[in-house]
């Protein structure tokens, strides 16, 4: 190549002139076209080894560079950043131009330090806000500049503050929920006293297993209270901040806690709260079992069962009439007849004589036979019964007797007027003046026939029975007992045998005891006196039934007088009868 | 022509009387005057947080309007560079700080009157905005209520402030200047682009200077540190 140059610059060079002359005309123009093709040849090679040559040195000038952008962490101060380009392999150098709005001509950035490499740190005097800025990087080396593209801004625009910090935490329980109190501060070198900025916070929770972050404002407090946390979970908690109407800042850390179970003393006094109501639950029912009887009192009272004094109610159930009525009969007590009040009453005396006149007898008789003479049961008796009795009167003294009997008989017990006795007609006795046959005194039949006329609506006993009687005049009726309806008939009696004639054998009632029961009073006669009379009486009573039997002999008084006395226990006054006839 | 600025003036009296009315009675208790209605007079604070109410429901809503604005007729190549275009903020003139520093050491009584300063300014170029956003074809509803909204707002805010003014300095109400800002009249039939850019440039500095607004009212409360705890 070279020899080619030097064979092309000598050529060049040695182009003559004279020699060409002599050519012609046409060789000049060919030189002179081959001499500058030549020199452009030579140019090139030249250029081209320069070229060369700087290629192997590595130099060039910078790469234009990026501004990256600017920010202001609290409006009264920025900075601005830049990425250099290629730095050519010199040394280059950056450097910020800037242009402010109001103000005329270019400045240079004040500080290049401050903010760490490749920026621009404006501090407060050389910040204006609401101005704006045009900003330029020139990146210079040995071998040239390269200017970036311009770039406007207004601090007003580019102020994102930094983080909050201090972020504190504090568990708090409040009326049994657990809450969880989140304190902080604004960031460091904001001025939010003056005014100059509004700060405003948010923040957001996320519990520790979960991905999901819960956000909320918290306005320009720096305080802010979860009452949504659930005990037994840890929280990550995270805040930012803005001003005015910036950019938000960064979030912080996080920032870990923990809510305690509280269950657990809850439990706990549930667990006691149990224990102790179990226990005096159990004690009262103790009380309760061992004192049933008592509490059973208390609340139920035994209701009181009828009962019937003496009355067996076993008896009852086995069902024995007999035995109930035995029972009802025993424990019935009758009243006790007590010893019989002799009233004081007159009574006739009848004595055996028949001579006696019978005015005189009137008076003296007296009926001695008081057989059949019944007291009310008389009175009622009085009709029409007479007839049996009547036609069998065949003496006169008989009659006398008999109608003094009879007339005696119909007065029976009451008092008699002894006038009347003799008029009186054969009146109607009673009925229970059985046999007038019976009646002669004389003859004592033995055969005591006793016809017993019915009563109408009387409930006088009336037996039929026969009787042998001796004709002992001694001879005493003895009553027989009568188990009829259970019902005994006791007749004792004593009378004296000394008297003549004297029937002793007679009966009065008594008493009528009731419907079944009359009560016959057996005398004793005594010729003596009256009063020995009345003391042996008491002694006797005779109870009679139904099935009395009667005692149809009329006795005749005795000559020592009978003493006819009267009962006084259940004695029936007796209503004077009035005459039949 | 027809827009002379007497004209003008009497055109918004007109225009705005009952805006006046209805916002007077809330804000503006006439004791002195004898007016028909009576309120209830407002307490200092609570007038004051109302006036930052309103001061932050604007900013939002201009806000809102220039990132829509931007998102349908900014081309997007354009959008980060939005003081290229040449138009400057039409507040621009107005003397207030932009630092920090510088207005912490103002007044309460210059940051009302700033305040009240920067919202008269901009009563009437709103009103031009909705005006010329209903020449463009494609512009919503939105766009347009929210920037009509805005404007209504505005001029309640003004009262707002002006009460403010009254009652935490005990000035007398200042006459209700409209400013002589007569840059934004129409000339012409703009391109299309260049209108786009200007109406882009006349919502962002209304953005900031709401902005502004909102910063010096707030300023303004917590200075008040028996009363408020701007912690």
């Amino acid at each position: 190549m070279r020899q080619d140059e030097t064979l092309s610059a000598n050529v060049w060079l040695k182009c003559p002139a004279k020699e060409r002359k002599n050519h012609s005309l046409r060789k000049r123009g060919h030189s002179m076209t081959v001499c500058a093709r030549m020199r452009r040849d030579l140019g090139l090679a030249l250029l081209s080894l320069m070229s060369v040559a700087v290629e192997c040195n590595g130099m060039s000038p910078p790469g234009k560079p990026v501004l990256l952008g600017c920010r202001s962490p609290e409006k009264e101060t920025f900075t601005c950043w830049w990425e250099p380009g290629s730095d050519g392999g010199l040394l280059t150098t950056h450097r910020l131009y800037y242009e402010k709005e109001n103000v005329e001509g270019i400045h240079e950035c004040p500080d290049y330090r401050s903010a760490g490499r490749n920026s621009c740190f404006f501090d407060k005097s050389r910040t204006s806000i609401w101005v704006e800025y045009n900003l330029m990087v020139v990146a210079s080396n040995a071998l040239g500049n390269a200017t970036s593209e311009p770039l406007s801004i207004d601090v007003m625009e580019i102020v994102k503050p930094n983080t909050p910090e201090n972020v504190t935490l504090l568990v708090e329980e409040r009326e049994n929920s657990p809450c969880l109190s989140v304190r902080w501060e604004p960031p460091r070198n904001t001025d939010t006293k003056s005014g100059w900025v509004t700060i405003k916070y948010e923040l957001r929770v996320k519990q520790q297993n979960s991905d999901e972050w819960k956000e909320y404002a918290s306005g320009t407090q720096a305080y802010f209270s979860l009452y949504n946390v659930n005990p037994g979970v840890v929280y990550m908690i995270q805040v930012r901040c803005r001003l005015d109407h910036g950019s938000w800042s960064d979030w912080t850390n996080s920032t870990h806690a923990k809510i305690p179970n509280y269950l657990q003393n809850e439990k706990l006094v549930w667990i006691l709260v149990s224990i102790l109501s179990a226990i005096s639950f159990i004690t009262a029912m103790c009380i309760l079992v061992m004192k049933r009887k008592h509490v059973q009192q208390c609340l139920l009272p035994r209701v009181p069962v009828p009962k019937i004094r003496g009355v067996d109610v076993q008896l009852l159930k086995s069902g024995r009439a007999e035995d109930v009525v035995s029972a009802l009969i025993f424990n019935q007590n009758f009243p006790s007849m007590g010893p019989c009040v002799e009233p004081i009453e007159e009574y006739l005396i009848v004595s055996d004589n028949y001579d006696v006149p019978p005015s005189s007898q009137k008076r003296k008789k007296s009926l001695i036979n008081r057989a059949g003479i019944h007291t009310d049961l008389e009175i009622q008796s009085t009709s029409g019964q007479c007839n049996g009795v009547m036609a069998k009167e065949s003496n006169d003294e008989r009659d006398n007797f008999e109608k003094s009997n009879k007339s005696l008989s119909e007065d029976t017990i009451s008092n008699m007027e002894p006038d009347q006795l003799p008029t009186q007609k054969p009146q109607c006795s009673n009925i229970n003046l059985i046999n007038t046959g019976t009646m002669h005194p004389p003859n004592h039949n033995s055969v005591a026939e006793r016809i017993v006329y019915p009563l109408a609506n009387s409930s006088y006993v009336d037996i039929q029975r026969h009787e042998n009687i001796q004709e002992v005049d001694m001879d005493y009726n003895k009553v027989k007992e009568v188990n009829g309806d259970n019902i005994f008939i006791a007749v004792k009696e004593n009378m004296e045998a000394e008297e003549k004639n004297i029937p002793k054998d007679y009966s009065r009632v008594t008493e009528v005891e009731s419907d079944n029961a009359v009560i016959l009073h057996i005398q004793n006669i005594s010729a003596d006196s009256s009063d020995s009379c009345s003391k042996e009486k008491r002694n006797h009573n005779t109870d009679w039934t139904d099935q009395k039997p009667r005692n149809p002999h009329v006795t005749r008084p005795s000559t020592g007088g009978v003493c006819i006395q009267l009962t006084g226990s259940g004695y029936v006054e007796t209503i004077p009868v009035p005459p039949l006839m | 022509m027809w827009f002379s600025s007497g004209m003008q003036r009497a055109v918004w009296a007109v225009l705005l009387w009952p805006y006046l009315l209805t916002l007077c009675i809330p804000l503006v208790c006439k004791e002195e005057q004898g007016s028909l209605t009576r309120c209830p007079s407002i307490s200092q604070e609570k007038l004051l947080d109302r006036v930052i109410q309103h001061a932050e429901l604007i900013y939002r809503v201009s806000e809102e309007s220039c990132s829509l604005f931007q998102e349908m007729f900014v081309p997007f190549p354009m959008r980060l560079q939005r003081n290229q275009a040449g138009y400057a903020c039409i507040t621009k003139e107005l003397p207030i700080p932009s630092s920090k520093s510088e207005i912490q050491q103002m007044s309460d009584k210059w940051l009302l009157h700033s305040v009240l300063m920067l919202v008269r300014s901009w009563i009437e170029p709103l009103v031009y905005l909705q005006t010329t956003l209903d020449l463009y074809d494609d512009a919503s509803e939105v766009l347009l209520n929210k920037t009509k909204w805005v404007s209504e707002k505005l001029l309640s805010l003004e009262q707002g402030v002006m009460v403010l003014i009254k009652k935490m300095l005990d000035e007398g109400m200042l006459p209700t200047t409209y400013s002589e800002q007569g840059l934004l009249h129409n000339d012409g039939q703009p391109e299309m682009l260049e209108s786009v850019m200007r109406d882009y440039t006349l919502l962002s500095c209304f953005k900031k200077d709401a902005h502004k607004m909102e910063t010096f009212l707030k300023l303004l409360k917590c200075r008040q540190t028996d009363i408020y705890n701007c912690a």
